[in-house]
């Protein structure tokens, strides 16, 4: 179980890194259009890093967490 | 306000409570992890400041829920939802005993002792209340918005 939840994490942050690069390359100049972009990179990144504290910190490993980390 | 207005205040506020629940529990269970394993400290690490930090988080949560349990008292829907809290209720008539092991938990974060396997157990279920109520508003929430 632990090792499904550990892969999903480690999956969503290689695919937010991906979403955010395509992203940002693209271009998007209207107002609407250019607030969308800076909105939902901002978010991204935002999330990443999320994902990347609890991947560092090492409780995905620990079967003791997995319904904390389900949550997370 | 209107009703969307209404379900997206509740949300904000409790997906805020149960990411500080949740969190806390984590540093809770990292303290106990590490107690009975110390060769963990290479991977798993905790600060005493998030230690104090998720004591009292902790604290003030399982008082506010002992209030709930009293006759008569008027909830703080600033909290907690009113839907959240008739949840949290429901499971403390099917599960007796948590009210007890709460009454532990507070005992021994008092006294800043160290909590056990089963009285996690009666937090994550507590935990996983507000994530489930948190999950059906957000759903809601979705649906409103069409």
């Amino acid at each position: 179980m632990n090792q499904l939840i550990k892969g999903l994490y480690i999956d969503l942050f290689n695919r937010l890194g991906k979403m955010t690069l395509d992203l940002e390359r693209l271009s998007m100049t209207s107002p609407v259009a250019a607030g969308f972009q800076k909105t939902a990179v901002l978010s991204m990144y935002e999330l990443k890093k999320k994902i990347a504290i609890v991947i560092k910190s090492g409780i995905l490993s620990e079967e003791l967490f997995t319904r904390n980390v389900i949550i997370s | 306000m209107s009703e969307i207005g209404i379900i997206s205040k509740q949300y904000g506020a409790l997906v805020t409570k149960t990411d500080k629940i949740n969190d806390s529990v984590i540093v809770l269970k990292k303290q106990f992890l590490l107690r009975s394993n110390p060769e963990k400290s290479k991977t798993i690490v905790v600060s005493d400041k998030e230690l104090e930090g998720a004591k009292n988080d902790m604290l003030i949560f399982i008082d506010y829920l002992k209030e709930l349990q009293k006759v008569n008292h008027e909830p703080d829907f600033g909290i907690l939802p009113g839907k959240t809290i008739l949840e949290l209720k429901k499971l403390f008539d099917r599960k007796p005993g948590i009210d007890k092991t709460l009454h532990k938990i507070r005992g021994k974060l008092k006294k800043d002792k160290f909590l056990e396997k089963e009285q996690f157990d009666a937090l994550d279920e507590i935990v996983a209340v507000l994530d489930n109520e948190r999950s059906m508003l957000f759903k809601k929430l979705r649906t409103a918005r069409g």
